[in-house]
C-alpha cells in the first residue's frame, strides 16, 4: 500500500502537490501541515489516500488527476 | 477518544467560530488519527479476505467543516464517512450486491453493517452501494460502485467543483452575488445570464445521464421502449435543445 499526500486546487481543477509516504501516519502529519500551510483557501482540498498504486489511484480518484472533458470521455468512450 | 458529547460539543464550536480555534483544529485531528487507524484494519481484513485492495481516506478537513456549516455542529458525533474506502469493479448489479452481502458478512459482529443503496434512493443522480460497518466502535464507510456509477460521481464532482458544491445536494450552481451583478453593464449581465443558464442545463443534462446508465446497467436498454428510459431520454433532449435555443439567442 503506498500513502498518498495530494493537494487539490478546485477552481483551478488542478493538483497542485503530489507526495508520496511509506507510512499512513506520515502522510496524515504531511496532510495536518498542509492545512496549516495553505490555511484559509477554501478552493484548496488536502487528502491523504491510501492506494495500491497510483495507477489504482487514478482510477478511483480521477477527479484529482483528469479534466471534466476527459472524465466526460471516460464515460462516452464505452 | 473523545466522547460522544465532546464530539457534539466539538462541533458546535466549529460552526459558531470561524477560523476554527487552533486547539479545536489539534482535537479533530486527534479524533481523525483514530478514525484512520479503524480504516486501516478495515481495509486490511478486505484485503486479507476478499483479496480486494480499496482505495481509502480519511474525510479532508475542509469537507467535514463545510458538511458542520451545511448541517449543523451536532452532524460530527452521527457522521458515518470520516473513514472511508472505495471499491470500484468491473463487475455489473447482481455482483454489485454479492460483493456487498460478503463485506457486510465479513464485518457482521455486535452491531450488523448498515447497506446504504443509493441505487434505490440516488442522491441528486449518485448511484452506489455503501456498507457502514464497525471496527472498534469506529463507523467505517465502504462505497461500492460499479465502474459506470463511479465515473459519473466522478465527473459530477469534477462539475461541483467548477460550478459550485452544492450542486452535490440538489442545489442550483453558484450564483454571482446580487451586488456585484447590478454593477455590471447590461450586455455582460446579459451574458452572465446565458453562462448560468447553460449551467444549470449542464446539471440537467448530468443527472439525466445518471438515470440513463442506471438504466442501462438494470437492463432497460434492452428495451428501448421502457417508459424509464424514454423519460431520461426526453430529459436529454430536451436539455440540449434548451442549450440551442440558448446559443442561438447570443
Amino acid at each position: 500500500m503506498t500513502h498518498y499526500l495530494l493537494v487539490y486546487d478546485r477552481d483551478a481543477g488542478e493538483l497542485v502537490r503530489k507526495q508520496i509516504y511509506a507510512q499512513r501516519a506520515e502522510a496524515m502529519q504531511a496532510r495536518f501541515r498542509a492545512e496549516a500551510e495553505f490555511n484559509g483557501r477554501g478552493e484548496i482540498e488536502i487528502v491523504a489516500l491510501d492506494a495500491e498504486s497510483e495507477r489504482e489511484l487514478q482510477r478511483t480518484h480521477g477527479r484529482y488527476f483528469l479534466g471534466l472533458t476527459e472524465l466526460a470521455d471516460r464515460i462516452t468512450a464505452r | 477518544m473523545l466522547s460522544r458529547s465532546q464530539i457534539e460539543r466539538l462541533g458546535t464550536r466549529f460552526v459558531r467560530r470561524s477560523p476554527p480555534a487552533p486547539e479545536d483544529l489539534a482535537a479533530l485531528h486527534e479524533l481523525l488519527l483514530v478514525y484512520g487507524d479503524a480504516l486501516e484494519e478495515a481495509v486490511a481484513l478486505v484485503q486479507a479476505s476478499l483479496g480486494i485492495t480499496p482505495t481509502s481516506r480519511v474525510k479532508t478537513t475542509g469537507t467535514i467543516l463545510e458538511k458542520l456549516h451545511r448541517q449543523g455542529g451536532s452532524w460530527l458525533k452521527n457522521i458515518q464517512d470520516i473513514a472511508g474506502m472505495r471499491i470500484v469493479g468491473t463487475f455489473d448489479r447482481a455482483e454489485q450486491d454479492e460483493l456487498v452481502a460478503r463485506l457486510a458478512h465479513l464485518f457482521d459482529g455486535d452491531r450488523r453493517p448498515r447497506v446504504v443503496d443509493r441505487r434505490m434512493t440516488p442522491s441528486h443522480g449518485y448511484r452506489a452501494v455503501h456498507v457502514i460497518v464497525l471496527v472498534r466502535s469506529v463507523p467505517v464507510e465502504i462505497q461500492v460502485r460499479t465502474q459506470l456509477q463511479h465515473e459519473w460521481a466522478d465527473l459530477f464532482e469534477k462539475l461541483a467543483d467548477k460550478i459550485g458544491r452544492g450542486i452535490r445536494y440538489g442545489e442550483p450552481p453558484e450564483a454571482m452575488p446580487q451586488t456585484w451583478y447590478t454593477t455590471l453593464p447590461p450586455d455582460q449581465q446579459k451574458m452572465y445570464d446565458l453562462r448560468y443558464r447553460i449551467r444549470r442545463n449542464v446539471v440537467r443534462i448530468a443527472q439525466a445521464v445518471a438515470g440513463m446508465i442506471d438504466a442501462y446497467e438494470v437492463g432497460a436498454l434492452a428495451e428501448p421502449h421502457d417508459p424509464e428510459l424514454r423519460d431520461y431520454r426526453a430529459e436529454v433532449d430536451a436539455a440540449l435543445a434548451a442549450f440551442t435555443e440558448e446559443l442561438d439567442d447570443l
